[in-house]
């Protein structure tokens, strides 16, 4: 996979305050990248610089090998992290006003419009206006406005809020659609269980640097502690002075065993055999979220 | 410098003026006010003992009556500049809002410049606020050509084609100066709440024509006038007041329309800063000071 978007050391601040720091990453051509971090992170702002709305200080940013500039942004379709649509004017209207504002034709922007508006079900909405319509369709509306004019480079932002289960998964389909095809997508969410389903990489960012980037099985094996639940017909508690473990919770006849950042839990089981016959080994791997929260926790706390 | 594209700036406007144009305000507000400046015209003539019934009207009375509806005509002509100046300053400043606060904006602008956005807006507005104009004055042509009473008036008041003229151009001018700066308070604030205190401030020069007028019509060569005439605020309504029953010299109204450019291009480059920083900030409502400073690193 070639490099298709890129940040390379950028920096960003207003007024003195830093909101971006020294932030660099790279999204593979054709994957689904997820930005993810806590609340004023950072992750807005960095948005920004990827689509050109903000000038970063100092570092890089190119589409495709490119600075951003008019012609690159048009390869690039966003859907902004709270609604941003016309109120009062047709679902149309809007549609084939931002579709002509990204470089289409006036006919074709018409076409597209209804060709994705029978797709995600809301033709028949398509002379209404947008504050009659309900937010589940008003996200539906926001989303064809992203990706009208068959942008190469999909950003989104929170796009999963305010949608009930059966437009995440109807939405779910859509970027794995979109990624077959081809396309790039940066996703930036909260929501650890999507970004773990649908990410191919991610990136965390917290007050405003990147923390941990990479893969995601790699950053969950490399991060994450595995907690073990073990039950041997022997001595217990004789686990606890193996080197691995972090954290020992004798609860009887099991126990659970937090291992240490980069400890086998394979070295574990081998221990637990020469001390007695294994019945249980039970291994968890963590989840985004857990690694979400160790790291975030320890640096901010 | 980015380039500018003549089709985004296009898109931008056509949406303005397509949107409003058919809109029901704007059609109430073009036929309702001409309706009520004709009937505060009329409905006192009919008021009035009736000339003929009694008498058969004289010269002294004719001259009169001529004074007083040239008077009438020109409050009519000045009023309509005022309110137009204003009423679309506000349009412009509460479209611009409510693109910020609907995030609409972070879409245009990944595919828009802050400046055309900023330039279609003006223009589109502006489209829709010289249609208005344009059908007040087929109107008013039409009122003329079909009644004595219009014919008489427009010949008591020594109208030539001169006076359109000059109004489109100072209307012209004193729009772009004001919807310039109506778009910068609109970007700057979140809501029209916060906006409040600037547009304000931006209503006090519109509330000083509308109290300089009077001396101005009573004397129109006084320095007074004269001055007020030439601050670019005020000069769009006191020259045109001036020109209408006056004749300043020649030299007086060219340095006030080459006044009123300059400092066109100067409330433009100024509020375009404004407007490029403002519509991304959100959250707090920003100071004087803070809004001077985006005005530096813009």
């Amino acid at each position: 996979m070639s490099a298709g978007v890129e940040l390379v050391g950028v920096r960003k601040s207003f007024d003195g305050v830093v909101a971006v720091d020294d932030l660099s990453l790279t999204i593979p051509t054709g994957a689904i990248f997820g930005l993810l971090g806590p609340n004023g992170a950072g992750k807005t702002t960095a948005i920004r610089m990827l689509i050109g709305i903000l000038l970063p200080d100092s570092g890089e940013v190119r589409i495709f090998g490119a600075p951003v500039r008019r012609d690159v942004t048009r390869r690039i379709g966003y859907l902004p992290e709270e609604r941003g649509l016309y109120r009062r004017m047709t679902v149309e209207d809007n549609l084939v006003f931002i579709g002509r504002l990204a470089g289409l034709a006036a006919r074709d922007a018409r076409a597209r419009a209804l060709k994705w508006a029978r797709r995600m079900e809301i033709d028949r909405w398509m002379a209404s206006r947008i504050e009659e319509l309900s937010k589940g369709m008003q996200q539906k509306v926001q989303f064809i406005a992203a990706l009208i004019h068959e942008p190469d480079f999909v950003v989104m932002d929170e796009p999963f809020s305010g949608l009930d289960p059966i437009n995440v998964n109807e939405l779910n389909e859509i970027l794995l659609d979109l990624k077959r095809s081809g396309r790039t997508i940066l996703l930036s969410t909260h929501r650890m269980d999507q970004a773990e389903r649908l990410c191919d990489e991610i990136c965390l960012v917290n007050r405003g640097r990147g923390v941990l980037s990479g893969p995601i099985r790699q950053i969950r094996s490399a991060n994450g502690r595995c907690t073990l639940r073990i039950e041997i017909e022997g001595d217990l508690a004789s686990l606890a002075r193996f080197p691995g473990v972090e954290c020992f919770i004798d609860r009887g006849n099991h126990a659970d065993i937090i291992l240490c950042a980069g400890a086998d839990s394979q070295d574990l089981l081998r221990r637990a055999m020469r001390l007695g016959r294994v019945v249980r080994f039970e291994l968890r791997e963590p989840s985004l979220e857990d690694v979400f929260v160790t790291v975030v926790g320890e640096r901010n706390g | 410098m980015v380039k500018v594209s003549g089709r985004t700036i296009w898109l931008v406007m056509e949406r303005e003026f397509l949107t409003r144009i058919f809109s029901r305000s704007f059609l109430a507000s073009t036929f309702l006010i001409p309706a009520f400046l004709v009937a505060i015209v009329v409905i006192p003539a009919y008021l009035l003992p009736h000339p003929h019934s009694a008498r058969p009207p004289v010269p002294p009375d004719r001259i009169a009556a001529g004074i007083v509806s040239a008077a009438i005509a020109v409050a009519v002509l000045l009023y309509v500049l005022f309110v137009s100046l204003f009423s679309y300053g506000a349009i412009v400043m509460r479209s611009v809002l409510e693109e910020k606060q609907s995030r609409v904006l972070e879409i245009l602008l990944c595919y828009a410049s802050a400046d055309e956005l900023m330039a279609g807006k003006i223009l589109g507005v502006g489209g829709l606020a010289l249609v208005q104009v344009l059908i007040w004055i087929g109107l008013g042509a039409l009122g003329v050509a079909m009644s004595t009473t219009g014919r008489a008036v427009l010949a008591a008041t020594h109208f030539g084609p001169g006076a359109l003229v000059w109004f489109l151009l100072f209307e012209i001018l004193g729009y772009l100066l004001y919807s310039a700066m109506f778009c910068a308070v609109g970007a700057a604030f979140n809501s029209i709440d916060e906006a409040q205190q600037w547009t304000f401030i931006l209503v006090l020069p519109l509330v000083a024509t509308g109290m300089l007028l009077s001396p101005v019509l009573s004397a129109p060569d006084s320095a007074s006038a004269v001055i007020g005439s030439m601050v670019p605020f005020t000069a769009p309504a006191l020259m045109y007041a001036r020109v209408l029953i006056g004749s300043p010299p020649l030299w007086q109204t060219m340095l006030c329309v080459a006044m009123l450019i300059a400092s066109i291009a100067a409330a433009v480059r100024v509020c375009a800063r404004i407007y490029r920083v403002g519509i991304l900030m959100h959250g707090k409502r920003p100071s004087a000071r803070e809004i001077a400073r985006w005005i530096h690193y813009a």
